[in-house]
């Protein structure tokens, strides 16, 4: 379970890293991206708690690895949709729907440590890993994601790892179905065969040509 | 001590919000210090995190460790982060000021941000397990108050800090604010007689003024980055600062984008006559007083010469102190619209207004025959399609994350796609032969970085200072000296040189692009 831990919430900051990343190459200020980014993360990952506290600890229905496929969903798209935004809705509404992508990533990534230590026999090591995993990611981004696969490829990445711990959630919750497989991990396939062509287009967004 | 009545638990909850507040602001704060200090924003602001984060979380682990967890120790935490708070803008400004010293290793800032980040976060992240176990039953109030304090206060700070004299203000304002909450939880909630925090208010009194006095010690030392002093020892130290209080003030600006310097050559030499003086951008030299105009001239009239031709429309990117405007306005005879895009409207009111600028831009005699914008160069590219014949770059050196993206393949993309067929692109080509190894890479990267932004042809000219033209396809060079002869200093014409056959061993090493996706860590030059 550490390791889970240790890895999910190295996730959770990684898509923080890319959307700060990416929020400055679109409206600039890179230190203004990164603190209002942190701040939003800070207060969405314990409205996240308290969503968790209130709905989902006794649910029946929803259980952490659908959590954690809507984190890799968004996760995996955090470094494109601020451009398709920007793209579509111009800049000030960019702006506002980037920051409620923000929101929405940390909500689910708020849930994720009250699950995990709900899951766990010890809960202070749940919570150490936890930070743990919150110092590995701003290493690895800085000095081995960043500067060697980009912004937009470390997001793929990230969320294919995390997709990855979703599928061991449901397999501990015996819930894997192997025939699900091939539709689960085409998104992530088709993602990483057309980087080359997703980064053209944001490349086109980011010139205003497109 | 009652925590059960009601109005204990609300000043605790108020408590809970505010000292979030405060505690993120200073964050946010050092964030910028470090980001500026470093100039490596991306990786300050990255570390700063991580160190902060993870001192949280060893504190949160450390509090079960606490055998009486009552609210005096909880209170002492805080008037330790109070004299924190209020001993800051002097701990930052010591540190600024030793960054610039010759001998100082670009990797300082590390070790000076863990001194501030270690104790700051690790005191903070005591404060939420604190308010947790004082208030058990209204836990996920606690934690909303908490994170809502932290969103409040990023929101706040980015909007308003500026410069160094605003990180004294603030922290002053948190160190006020953080011991007036201290004073009165003492005295409406643990009942304490106030006669016993005499000794405190005193100690918090007496750091308060000594802030107050730390504008111009803070002035002192910043002449004191300039002298580009070697500090090995304290005496060393006493040398740079006794020559400090004795050079002559300057004007030093700092805004939202970037620290402006006109220093006197007087500042070495106090007693002199030497009226020369140096305009720095970000601690970095753009030009001296003296030497400007080999940069400028050679910089708007080699291409020309080169091409033999004369562009219609003409857009310089950057250059607020309007040198270039000054060149090339001395072709409004030849019907030359140029034009001036800078982002930073200090630095063009200086240009406007300051004497020492003005001597240098002739702006009254200019000021007619061009037109100034103040915006962003990507921003006025990207919502202007009018294309240009001949576009020039004066920005500074890419010494940082937001200076490294105006020298992006997507940037010069834009730029390749607001030129004519036949326009023509010139930037500052700030890499010699003499560099270091790391530098020829940077070299390297650039001129990669322009051809996979489309420009076929690059052409490194200037002698004491090296440029690169670019042209988006393989034009044959038509020397004609002739129209801009007049236009050139004596001095300048030996500058006027094509030096692209002693670059050519540059063209063949790496092909590292620098993007603004992947930014590469390689390009990147060393100061000064």
């Amino acid at each position: 379970m550490k390791q889970i831990t240790f890895i999910l919430a190295w996730a959770s900051l990684m898509y923080e890293f890319c959307l700060s990343q990416v929020m400055s190459i679109i409206f600039g200020s890179i230190t203004t991206q990164y603190i209002i980014t942190t701040g939003l993360f800070i207060f969405f990952l314990g409205i996240g708690a308290l969503v968790y506290e209130y709905k989902i600890k006794d649910s029946k229905i929803i259980k952490i690895y659908h959590i954690e496929f809507c984190i890799c969903f968004f996760g995996a798209l955090s470094s494109i949709l601020p451009f398709v935004f920007l793209d579509i809705f111009g800049h000030q509404l960019a702006k506002i729907l980037s920051w409620l992508l923000i929101a929405l990533i940390a909500t689910l990534s708020g849930v994720e440590l009250p699950a995990l230590m709900h899951l766990s026999k010890n809960k202070i090591q749940t919570l150490g890993w936890d930070y743990l995993g919150m110092c590995f990611a701003g290493l690895s981004f800085t000095f081995i994601f960043l500067p060697y696969f980009g912004v937009v490829a470390t997001s793929f990445i990230v969320a294919s790892v995390n997709f990855l711990i979703a599928l061991i959630l449901m397999r501990r919750f015996n819930v894997l179905k192997f025939k699900l497989l091939i539709p689960m991990t085409t998104p992530f396939i088709l993602l990483f065969f057309f980087n080359g062509k997703i980064e053209n287009y944001l490349e086109g967004v980011f010139i205003g040509l497109n | 001590m009652d925590l059960t009545n009601r109005s204990s638990q609300t000043w605790l909850h108020f408590l809970t919000l505010t000292t979030a507040f405060n505690s993120f602001t200073l964050f946010a704060v050092l964030c910028k210090s470090f980001a500026i200090m470093s100039r490596s924003e991306v990786l300050s602001q990255i570390l700063c995190t991580t160190v902060f984060i993870a001192m949280l979380g060893l504190a949160s682990l450390c509090f079960e460790k606490i055998k009486r967890k009552e609210l005096h120790l909880l209170l002492r935490g805080e008037f330790v982060l109070t004299l924190f708070f209020s001993l800051t803008p002097i701990l930052v400004g010591f540190f600024q000021s030793s960054y610039y010293f010759s001998n100082s290793p670009t990797w300082l800032w590390f070790p000076l941000m863990l001194i501030l980040m270690v104790p700051f976060g690790f005191l903070t992240g005591f404060e939420l397990p604190f308010f947790l176990h004082l208030l058990p039953k209204r836990e996920n109030y606690l934690l909303f108050l908490n994170y809502s304090g932290s969103l409040i206060a990023s929101m706040i700070t980015v909007l308003v800090f500026h410069d160094f004299n605003f990180l004294i203000t603030t922290c002053a304002i948190l160190g006020f604010i953080n011991f007036t909450l201290y004073l009165l939880t003492h005295l409406l909630i643990t009942k304490t007689k106030l006669y016993k925090l005499l000794p405190q208010f005193l100690i918090f009194t007496f750091i308060i003024l000594g802030l107050a006095n730390f504008k111009n010690f803070y002035k002192t030392l910043h002449k004191m980055t300039f002298l580009g002093y070697r500090v090995e020892s304290l005496q060393d130290l006493k040398s740079a600062y006794s020559h400090a209080s004795i050079a002559p003030d300057f004007l030093s600006k700092t805004t939202p984008y970037q620290t402006i310097d006109i220093v006197p050559a007087q500042i070495f030499r106090p007693n002199s006559a030497d009226n020369r003086w140096g305009l720095y951008l970000n601690h970095q030299i753009q030009f001296f007083s003296d030497s400007e105009r080999i940069y400028h001239q050679v910089m708007s009239f080699f291409p020309l010469a080169y091409l033999g031709s004369i562009p219609k429309d003409i857009l310089i990117l950057g250059g607020g102190d309007l040198g270039l405007a000054r060149e090339l306005s001395k072709l409004k005879f030849h019907g030359v619209n140029v034009s001036v895009v800078e982002l930073d409207p200090e630095i063009l009111k200086l240009a406007k207004t300051n004497p020492k600028l003005r001597s240098i831009n002739k702006y009254d005699q200019i000021k007619n025959d061009i037109n100034i914008i103040n915006d962003d160069a990507v921003n006025f590219l990207r919502s202007n399609n009018k294309k240009y014949d001949y576009i020039l770059a004066d920005f500074p050196f890419p010494t940082s994350f937001e200076l490294g993206k105006l020298y992006t393949k997507e940037f010069y993309k834009l730029v390749h796609s607001r030129l004519n067929t036949n326009g023509f692109f010139v930037l500052d080509f700030p890499y010699h032969l003499s560099q270091p190894e790391h530098e020829k890479d940077a070299g390297a990267i650039l001129l990669n970085t322009l051809r996979a932004a489309g420009f076929q042809k690059n052409v490194i000219f200037g002698v004491n200072e090296t440029f690169v033209l670019n042209l988006k396809s393989d034009l044959v060079p038509n020397f004609d000296y002739t129209f801009i002869d007049d236009h050139l200093d004596n001095y300048v014409i030996t500058n006027m040189v094509d030096r692209t056959e002693e670059f050519k061993n540059l063209f063949k090493r790496n092909g590292i692009i620098h993007s603004i996706f992947k930014p590469t860590r390689k390009f990147k030059i060393d100061q000064y």
